[in-house]
């Protein structure tokens, strides 16, 4: 890969969030390290641990002696793939940062994603050629495109490109864990994809099933649309200009006909229709008073208990080292 | 052979140790500094944030804070001359990973008595709100360390102290009741006092570093000098309390300084004193290489007008803490005093108003 002229000067971070990971984080640091260092003068390798059970955070910071720029963000609890992403981009410095789930995606692939916004692309979203294809997937992605009225690459993953004003961006929303697949397109940013064939590389996160996906998607698509709010205003316009016409219906039996089963008809049919609207309303309205109840409780979406940063000197190996790395817990400025 | 009598010798010429002989040659005659470089403060008292503490620097320390805040008092009565006080200090508290809140920072300022007042709205519109709570107008100083050395210097002549450049210390015998130094050209100087105040190098004098028994860290600091925009070159900002950032007036290049908690320190190492490697001599090696631009990077997320700030220099310098005093931020002196050879000291402060703490004490001891 040639390197793009512009990058001499340009600072980027690589957000790599990790869990369970004691076993491959060597070599995902190592192959990050050469990729990132071999395309740009200035960057740092942001990892983000969330809250692993293994050894994942020891083995980083003994590599943080041997490897420059790495930094080390440790979460307090799990909170999944999106919000140690988040973590990554609130704590990141770069004027470009990349994210990429490295248990699926190739870290060869940075070039790339780097040579398109080089070009002036503001997002550039790694598109899985897995995902592309399958009619319920297709059907989906329509479906969600049509109520949302976003336009988003189909099969788009984690691994992202994002400008810094994008960052800052996205970095803006409160629910930006829950949005963050959707976010970048927002706004007119330039996007750009890059296509690629997904590798096996480690289960910590694991891969998101195609049920998981549609859970998340119902609730990105409800978080990112007021449309199924305007879905059930009309539903309960239906329901109620319905009721309405049965109700003059009732009233014309009651007055014209004479023979008539007492109150039956004119109890049983409301009853059923009413109830049918009723819960399709209680239903909807229940997704969105899950979400404001979620966003509106003030406790943060992570909290960062540890962070470190490479350390790198052959005297540390000969002396006797503090800590494994330049760890300031307890420092301020 | 030539040998020297002295009734006392400080080893380091940095501020403590020419502030020292200074003092001493007030008291007795035949006072000697001994410097291995070639001019006075080419280490760490040159190469630091410039900063007269004024005490806001510890809310989690107050009897730093206090010492912190009557020292200052006292040195810029004493060198008016040395103080940069023609800008405005601005103390800023990160809404994320900051360990003092704004109420927190306030009741702490009203109990030392420090003055502050919430920042004028053109200041707190610099910082982004989305990462800084609060913004704070104090009073705070810098002092200029070119100026400062001509002043010592210009004290000590007038005291009759002399001082012995581009000398390195070779050893310390004991003599008796005297001390014995050999320099590295061969000649002698017996004394009855001998002060160590050769900061990073305290444990590594042959001789001399047996009676320092302190643990000590040592850490590589890189701090970066910085051009700042018309706009905001009239600030001094520091932000507390985490994984933060300082940018300060550093007046002998009329640029600023920036640190930062993260990316100034490069690496530390307990010092196990002699027969590990010198931290100057560490120092010397050190390929040096910049971390500025991560500093400029991150800091500029808080205030965006660092955006157009330019990266001018770096500053390396080997900064000494005492292993003890790393959790609360404390940065109480090192004074030891031999217990072998009462009239043998080992001394070093964190900051530079420090000085004003020995002096106490060496006042107590009837020095």
């Amino acid at each position: 890969m040639s390197r793009v002229g512009t990058a001499f000067d340009t600072f980027v971070s690589v957000i790599i969030p990790l869990r369970d990971a004691g076993s491959q984080i060597e070599d995902i640091v190592l192959e990050a390290d050469r990729v990132v260092r071999a395309l740009f003068r200035h960057y740092e390798i942001v990892l983000v641990d969330d809250a692993s059970g293994d050894d994942t955070v020891e083995i980083v910071q003994r590599l943080q002696n041997r490897i420059e720029n790495v930094q080390l963000y440790c979460l307090n609890r799990r909170g999944g793939l999106d919000v140690a992403l988040v973590a990554g981009l609130d704590n990141s410095i770069g004027d470009f940062v990349i994210t990429l789930n490295a248990e699926t995606d190739p870290l060869d692939l940075i070039p790339v994603l780097w040579e398109k916004a080089a070009k002036g692309a503001e997002v550039v979203c790694g598109v899985r050629t897995d995902r592309l294809n399958g009619s319920f997937r297709r059907m989906f992605h329509g479906t969600f495109e049509a109520a949302t009225g976003l336009r988003i690459p189909r099969g788009v993953s984690d691994l992202r490109l994002y400008s810094r004003r994008v960052v800052s961006y996205i970095t803006q929303n409160n629910d930006r864990h829950l949005m963050l697949k959707v976010l970048p397109f927002f706004t007119s940013y330039r996007v750009a994809t890059v296509e690629y064939a997904p590798v096996h590389r480690g289960d910590g996160f694991g891969d998101r099933s195609l049920s998981n996906g549609l859970l998340s998607g119902i609730s990105i698509l409800l978080a990112s649309s007021i449309r199924p709010l305007r879905l059930l205003t009309v539903l309960a316009l239906i329901a109620s200009l319905l009721s309405l016409l049965f109700a003059i219906y009732v009233l014309g039996v009651a007055i014209l006909r004479r023979h008539i089963v007492e109150g039956w008809v004119s109890l049983a049919l409301p009853m059923a229709v009413m109830f049918f609207f009723l819960s399709t309303i209680l239903g909807i309205l229940s997704e969105y008073i899950f979400m404001l109840a979620q966003q509106s409780g003030n406790r943060p979406v992570y909290s960062i208990t540890k962070e470190s940063t490479s350390s790198v000197l052959e005297i540390q190996q000969k002396l006797n080292v503090v800590e494994g790395s330049g760890e300031f817990a307890n420092r301020q400025s | 052979m030539s040998r020297t009598q002295c009734n006392a010798i400080v080893v380091g010429g940095g501020f403590f140790g020419c502030f020292i002989a200074n003092y001493l040659a007030l008291r007795m005659k035949a006072v000697t500094v001994i410097e291995q470089e070639a001019e006075l403060f080419r280490h760490a008292s040159w190469v630091n944030q410039a900063r007269i503490h004024n005490g806001y620097h510890y809310p989690r320390s107050l009897q730093t804070a206090y010492r912190s805040r009557a020292n200052f008092q006292s040195f810029v009565q004493d060198f008016p001359e040395c103080v940069e006080s023609n800008f405005t200090m601005l103390y800023a508290i990160g809404r994320r990973q900051s360990k003092v809140s704004p109420r927190q920072f306030e009741r702490f300022c009203n109990i030392i008595g420090a003055p502050w007042k919430v920042a004028r709205n053109a200041y707190v519109g610099l910082f982004d709100p989305r990462l800084i709570e609060a913004v704070y107008e104090v009073t705070e100083y810098a002092f200029d360390a070119g100026i400062l050395r001509d002043t010592l210097r210009r004290k000590l002549n007038g005291t009759g102290v002399e001082i012995r450049l581009n000398a390195r210390v070779d050893r310390v015998e004991a003599r008796g009741k005297l001390s014995r130094v050999f320099l590295a050209d061969g000649s002698e100087l017996d004394t009855t006092w001998l002060f160590n105040c050769t900061y990073a190098g305290l444990k590594h004098v042959r001789g001399l570093s047996s009676h320092c028994h302190t643990p000590l860290k040592q850490e590589i600091t890189e701090m970066a000098l910085i051009k700042l925009p018309e706009e905001i070159r009239g600030l001094g900002i520091t932000v507390m309390c985490g994984p933060f950032f300082s940018t300060m007036p550093f007046p002998p290049r009329s640029l600023h300084t920036l640190s930062h908690v993260r990316y100034t320190p490069h690496c530390s190492w307990v010092d196990t004193g002699l027969g590990s490697p010198n931290p100057y001599e560490v120092m010397a090696a050190y390929p040096r290489p910049t971390k500025s631009h991560h500093m400029l990077k991150d800091a500029q997320r808080y205030l965006p007008a660092l955006g157009r700030a330019r990266i001018v220099d770096s500053m390396f310098e080997v900064k000494t803490l005492l292993v003890r005093n790393e959790i609360d931020d404390g940065r109480p002196i090192l004074m030891e005093r031999s217990e072998s050879a009462n009239t043998v000291y080992s001394i070093m402060g964190g900051k530079i108003d420090n000085i004003y703490d020995v002096i106490h004490r060496l006042r107590a001891d009837g020095l």
